[in-house]
């Protein structure tokens, strides 16, 4: 203990001085508590590290293998993210999630044939979590199949008024370039966490997507007062200010298309 | 940001990962969904045996005679390009050419196994003639037209840079440049050919004749043979003043010293659109252009 403590110092507050507080065990699950913070964040660099430090600690851990297939996903790294989901699956041959995870990777690349059958495989081992049926959803947008929406409703339907998952969603609908959808569960999202700058960001690249300039500049504007620091914010305003002829009347298209 | 040092940190998408992305998009829009290559050997490895001459035979398993191979078609290929323009040079690019052909028939050797013989046959001199046609010749054109070209002169072979253009040309360069045929002076007649000689005046300079050299602007030059004695002339617009090197090829008892004189003057004015190219200085071991004092 430090011979030091009990000396007292002008303009210090009194605790300034007290023995820490509780150290924090890093271990398995305080990395996964950590991964989870970044990838509400869409931190998905810190998340991949972060689920990586929790394999670290426990390998056989299928949360972690899932959650950096999934980083790599959010990362548009699919052909990295089917290689780590087979390695994952080596170890979880049967994880339904992580059965999903390589569906969503598959499906984006392009093998739609396989991508549904490691859908299927994902249910057939009782998956009925949020994550699977978006996974589902986005192999069937992959697809082009209309049965995505049923896939959709049953995600939010499993976690009601999860901002999280809502957020997902939106995000699969924006990658298939569904703005207006998007923007429908966004707003939703918002309802239920309105803190949340990263909903507010999405928002304002839908709006922005679609045309709505003026909605846009205010979406980013509330991302800017949570977050003053968002550089994507800062380049949405940018983008928002600068919307050209062109931009405006691709929006009006995808208004009237409704996608 | 990577971490290679964790043992659960997976790999990265690299680099040029969109490139990549970029072709297996391609690739799924022709609905191809992989490259068939030879002995399935990867994509990258099947494209490195196209273009390395040699490397066919690392592929499939004669590692040895493969590495010599490739060490030997660069040296056939540098000693091609030294004695470029002489027999011996095209020997030397005919060995390259032909390494490479037979290095890409036992590149896709596999293929042509599952072939009959009169069409292995056919495929082997399909694969040499697309080598010749699709590589080889484009090449050729390419550096023919852009790089260094090897012109037949009446003085023997001279490597080139091609250019039409007369702006690099200054007194004392040598130029290779087209002759003109004419003929009018009785039994004489030049005929059309390539020449090689450094150009002496430049259009608007003024020449003239001594019997103790020729004067260009005022400064001597050495005579050259056949020149006249006395007279003088000016460089017209766009030509050079260059003195011709004819290789004379018939007999020419009875042709007098002046009318000799007279078809050489006549051919000394070479127009600008006669320019075929500029000789290196100097190419690989050949010393190719005298120095010239202007």
């Amino acid at each position: 203990m430090s011979r030091f403590r009990n000396l007292e110092f002008e303009g210090q507050n009194d605790d300034a001085f007290q023995p820490q507080q509780e150290e924090v065990i890093k271990n398995e699950v305080y990395y996964l508590g950590e991964a989870q913070s970044a990838f509400e964040a869409a931190d998905f660099e810190l998340g991949l590290r972060l689920y990586a430090r929790a394999l670290e600690e426990n390998p056989k851990s299928p949360a972690a293998w899932t959650g950096q297939v999934r980083m790599l996903l959010e990362l548009g790294e699919f052909r990295e993210a089917k290689a780590w989901a087979d390695k994952a699956l080596e170890t979880h041959p049967n994880h339904p999630e992580l059965l999903a995870a390589k569906a969503v990777a598959l499906g984006r690349l392009g093998d739609l044939d396989e991508a549904l059958a490691f859908s299927d495989a994902a249910f057939e081992e009782r998956g009925n979590s949020p994550f699977v049926w978006l996974a589902r959803a986005d192999v069937l947008l992959a697809r082009k199949e209309q049965r995505a929406e049923y896939c959709f409703e049953k995600a939010l339907g499993l976690a009601p008024r999860d901002w999280f998952v809502a957020w997902l969603a939106a995000r699969v609908r924006i990658y298939y370039e569904q703005f207006a959808q998007a923007l429908k569960v966004l707003r939703q999202a918002i309802e239920f966490e309105s803190a949340r700058f990263m909903l507010w960001l999405q928002r304002g690249e839908c709006e922005l997507a679609l045309g709505h300039v003026d909605a846009a500049r205010a979406s980013f504007a509330q991302v800017l007062q949570l977050n003053p620091l968002c550089e994507a914010a800062h380049e949405g305003l940018r983008q928002a200010s600068s919307t050209g002829l062109g931009r405006r009347i691709a929006g009006f298209w995808r208004r009237l298309t409704g996608s | 940001m990577p971490e290679p040092n964790r043992p659960y940190y997976p790999p990265r998408a690299p680099w040029y990962a969109p490139a990549r992305e970029a072709g297996y998009a391609a690739l799924a829009a022709t609905r191809v969904q992989k490259i068939p290559t030879p002995g399935n050997i990867g994509l990258g490895a099947f494209v490195l045996g196209l273009f390395l001459p040699g490397f066919a035979f690392v592929l499939h398993r004669r590692p040895k005679i493969g590495t010599a191979l490739v060490a030997i078609w660069p040296i056939l290929f540098t000693l091609g390009l030294a004695f470029l323009g002489e027999s011996v040079g095209n020997l030397f690019l005919g060995l390259a050419i032909s390494l490479h052909a037979t290095s890409i028939v036992h590149l896709i050797s596999p293929w042509l196994r599952e072939l009959g013989a009169p069409q292995r046959i056919l495929a082997s001199f399909a694969a040499v003639a697309g080598l010749i046609v699709f590589a080889y010749l484009p090449l050729q054109e390419l550096t023919y037209h852009k790089l260094f070209t090897p012109i037949v002169t009446d003085q023997g072979s001279v490597v080139v840079r091609p250019t039409r253009n007369p702006e690099g040309v200054r007194r004392g360069t040598w130029i290779v440049h087209q002759t003109t045929g004419r003929s009018g002076w009785g039994v004489v007649r030049v005929h059309e050919g390539i020449s090689f000689a450094p150009v002496l005046a430049l259009p608007g300079d003024t020449v003239v004749f001594t019997r103790a050299a020729v004067r260009v602007n005022g400064t001597d030059l050495p005579r050259q043979n056949d020149m006249p004695t006395e007279g003088s002339m000016v460089v017209p617009e766009g030509h050079w003043f260059v003195w011709p090197r004819l290789h004379v090829a018939v007999n020419t008892a009875g042709v007098d010293a002046e009318t000799v004189r007279g078809v050489m003057l006549s051919q000394s004015s070479v127009p600008f659109a006669n320019l075929r190219g500029i000789p290196f200085s100097r190419w690989f071991h050949r010393q190719q252009v005298l120095t010239t004092s202007p």
